[in-house]
């Protein structure tokens, strides 16, 4: 079932990351960080596939927050404040500090928008953007593009099935080069077919139709969406100016 | 005819970069509300017919058009696809390279021509809804087009036509992926649809489906029209239909065998059970029982032992399946789509491994073992035989395999002269396989496997989109097979085809073997089992609508057809 969250117009989830991913990238303090950080968390909270996404989290958290952690905090430490010795090595409780503000934006950035595109449907969020004005064509470049990637993966491994079905193997590095032909091959072979058979069926789909498409479905939005895409959008523009005013007018 | 919707008239196309014309002279005229079949043999032009009546040429296919056409009064060769869309669409049949890629839902699909042609939301979604309760897929509505299997996204396709509403309608072998129950279902469709008043147009291979529905067929042949006339005369009339159905052949069988009343073939299940004589004496007639059934199984080829199989979603795909196959056998692995025919097939050469039990090949545990070092032992024909080919010639295709094995050039030269000359292409040796029909290319792709010489040769979906001529070829090829003492696997949906090609029946139900065991000895409890899961062959069927009982030698003449051909 999906939630009140996950329901919302998609112009207003992108424009709720945006404000977090922005703040997050502007926030001088650990804490302040901390708390964007939190709030970008809370929105994955707040989706029903919660569960799905915080599974992915550790893949994505994980290796960055240590590998900042050490480049930060032992191969660069500014040993001048609160130097620490552990066991050989010198680490800088401000270093970490400093470390820790770009694990926060990161990890703010994946969580704010991996959210939004776990929750909202690919076709729903295109059709948001051109009712906004994004072109036709892009739109349909953008779908086709992520509808079509899972579509070659599962050609790929059925032309190496059919492959090992007559003798293909591969064990060494000069029996891979050896297989980029007959792997290669009705890879190129079929997506240039299916070319033409795609572009077939966009024919008999109206798709070069000169007249203004219409939508089968409806986006919910609400006059309060309305409201908090545009303080969204004006969070932004004064964050924007802040900074600005901050460093080149002070 | 007056009431024509669609007509023709000496009408020819030649495809640029072409010196013989695909379309030579056809005049033809189609009554509005009728269900018209055009058949022919690969490269007749059927094809290339459908997509000039749709729109496509010459602005899409570039070409020499010359004659007229007319569907529902407007031209099609001087309108576009999308002008002529309010006037007629075409079903290709290759569903899933007719999904536009654009929508993420099953409806939006349905439904996204209805949005490019600018109606509005609510007669979209209402006629999404209809197309989609027509196809009875509406429970799939909110599904991903890519999520389908192929006879879904098939029936999606259709319903993104129905939802258009044109009065024509134009089918380019539709039944080519589809399972006998729902290549039934779209036969009953379709005849409602013309009863309603719209025109159906289907170019189809399949003789025994356009006897059971059309109104009327068109037989074309190397561009030209070769017969026209209702399908009681042009389909038994091999000659008139340049192929034989099986209901022809089955009725030939049983004139040659005393125990048919009346002179004329039949061309339909009902013409077989009036002309079948329940009462004739029968010398038994049907043929010997298998070699590894006749005999104890000395030697199995294949063994699975407890298998079991689960995707990574945790679905059980495969559970407990025992399964011996002998050396030189013919088995027909039947099930649902989804009842995980295919994934057992993968099992057999390793391409994935059980989760637990155990598979052996000769004996010997192949779990272990990379898929392409069983090459010699078992090798599959799949389905979709663009992931197979890449070769420049026929010849370096079919070679490819034999390179592979480690044998000498003088043995890898014998088996590719060998294997071309049993799929008929020696001719064609020295051609680009994409430069042959689409049902030469299938024989390329099994001529492919037969040079490997592997003791099992497993072939899914061998009949799909083969001409009567191709199928020949086909089933001389496995004759070839068995002489020489090779396994034969066929995963179809074809009964006919593999009641006749094969000894022994292996139904899967829900993951599990629910039924195996020689076709000539299947009683009424496997008769009516088999029914339910997959439907049955044409001489089950009929003998069963005669009331002639299982066991029997009229049923046995029927049902297990030794030298049908």
């Amino acid at each position: 079932m999906p939630s009140r969250y996950d329901l919302l117009h998609p112009l207003t989830k992108l424009s709720l990351a945006l404000v977090l991913i922005v703040a997050a990238y502007l926030s001088p303090s650990v804490w302040l960080s901390t708390a964007i950080c939190g709030a970008a968390l809370l929105t994955t909270a707040a989706s029903h596939r919660r569960g799905e996404i915080a599974r992915v989290y550790p893949l994505f958290f994980v290796p960055i927050t240590i590998s900042l952690l050490l480049i930060r905090g032992v191969l660069v430490p500014d040993v001048r404040t609160s130097p620490i010795d552990v066991g050989g090595f010198v680490l800088s409780l401000d270093a970490i500090a400093g470390a820790w503000i770009y694990i926060l934006r990161y990890c703010t950035l994946v969580a704010a928008l991996f959210t939004v595109i776990q929750t909202t449907p690919t076709a729903q969020l295109m059709h948001a953007l051109a009712e906004r004005g994004l072109p036709r064509s892009i739109e349909f470049i953008l779908l086709m593009a992520l509808q079509i990637i899972p579509d070659m993966k599962l050609r790929a491994d059925a032309i190496l099935e059919a492959q090992q079905s007559r003798g293909l193997v591969i064990h060494s590095l000069p029996s891979r080069i050896r297989a980029l032909v007959p792997l290669i091959g009705p890879l190129v072979v079929g997506a240039l077919v299916d070319v033409e058979e795609r572009s077939m069926a966009l024919e008999l789909r109206a798709f070069a139709a000169t007249n203004r498409p219409t939508r089968m479905t409806v986006l919910i939005d609400s006059r309060a969406q309305r409201v908090v895409r545009v303080a969204c959008i004006g969070a932004v523009v004064a964050m924007g100016g802040a900074v600005v005013g901050v460093r080149y007018l002070s | 005819m007056n009431d024509a919707i669609v007509a023709t008239n000496g009408l020819s196309f030649r495809y640029t970069r072409r010196t013989t014309p695909a379309l030579d002279h056809i005049s033809i005229a189609i009554a509005a509300g009728s269900l018209t079949a055009i058949i022919g043999p690969a490269g007749a032009g059927k094809s290339t017919l459908c997509a000039l009546l749709a729109g496509f040429m010459p602005q899409f296919f570039r070409g020499v058009v010359d004659g007229t056409a007319t569907v529902d009064g407007v031209s099609p060769i001087e309108g576009s696809v999308h002008a002529m869309l309010p006037h007629v669409t075409v079903v290709l049949s290759q569903a899933s390279t007719q999904i536009s890629g654009v929508c993420d839902t099953v409806a939006g699909e349905v439904g996204f021509a209805l949005a490019n042609m600018g109606m509005p939301g609510d007669t979209i979604r209402t006629r999404v809804t209809e197309a989609l309760a027509t196809m009875e897929i509406g429970h799939l509505a909110e599904r991903s087009p890519f999520q389908l299997s192929g006879g879904q996204q098939q029936r999606m396709v259709i319903a993104a036509a129905l939802a258009l509403n044109p009065p024509v309608l134009i089918f380019d072998e539709p039944t080519a992926q589809l399972d006998p129950p729902t290549v039934a279902a779209l036969g009953d469709t379709l005849r409602r649809l013309a009863a309603a008043g719209k025109t159906i147009i289907v170019a189809e291979q399949h003789l025994d489906w356009v006897a059971a529905y059309a109104d009327r067929v068109i037989v074309l042949n190397t561009g030209r029209l070769h017969a026209d006339g209702p399908p009681q005369t042009i389909i038994a009339d091999p000659q008139l239909a340049l192929g034989r159905s099986y209901a022809q052949r089955l009725s030939s069988y049983a004139q040659l065998h005393d125990v048919w009343q009346g002179s004329t073939v039949a061309t339909t299940h009902a013409g077989l059970v009036q002309g079948i004589r329940t009462d004739a004496p029968v010398e038994p007639v049907s043929r010997p029982l298998p070699r590894a059934h006749a005999a104890p199984m000395q030697a199995p080829v294949l063994t699975c032992t407890s298998v079991q199989f689960a995707y990574p979603n945790g679905v059980p795909v495969l559970t407990d399946v025992d399964l011996t196959i002998g050396r030189g056998e013919r088995v027909a692995l039947l099930g649902r789509n989804g009842a995980g025919k295919s994934t057992l097939l993968r099992h057999f050469n390793g391409l994935l491994r059980p989760q637990r039990g155990t598979i052996a090949l000769n004996g010997v545990d192949i779990v272990k073992r990379a898929p392409g070092t069983l090459a010699r032992q078992m090798s599959i024909v799949f389905q979709d035989v663009r992931n197979q080919l890449f070769a420049a010639t026929v010849r370096t295709e079919v070679a490819y395999g034999p390179s592979l094995l480690g044998i000498s050039k003088s043995d890898q030269e014998r088996r590719v002269i060998d294997a071309m000359a049993v799929c008929g292409l020696t001719d064609d040796a020295d051609t680009h396989p994409y430069d042959l029909p689409v049902a030469r290319r299938r024989l390329v792709a099994t001529a492919a496997i037969l040079a490997l010489e592997s003791d099992i040769i497993a072939l899914d979906e061998p009949t799909a989109g083969l001409d009567a001529d191709s199928i020949e070829t086909l089933s001389s090829a496995i004759a070839t097979c068995t002489q020489a003492g090779r396994t034969v696997i066929l995963v179809t949906h074809d009964l006919n085809f593999c009641a006749t090609h094969t000894d022994r029946v292996v139904l899967l139900a829900g993951g599990r073997i629910v039924l195996d065991a020689p076709w000539a000895s299947l009683n009424d409890d496997h008769i009516a089992l088999l029914e339910r899961e997959v439907g049955l062959p044409l001489g089950f069927d009929v003998a069963r609508t005669c009331g002639i009982a299982a066991g029997s030698a009229l049923h046995h003449c029927l049902t297990s057809p030794a030298d049908l051909r």
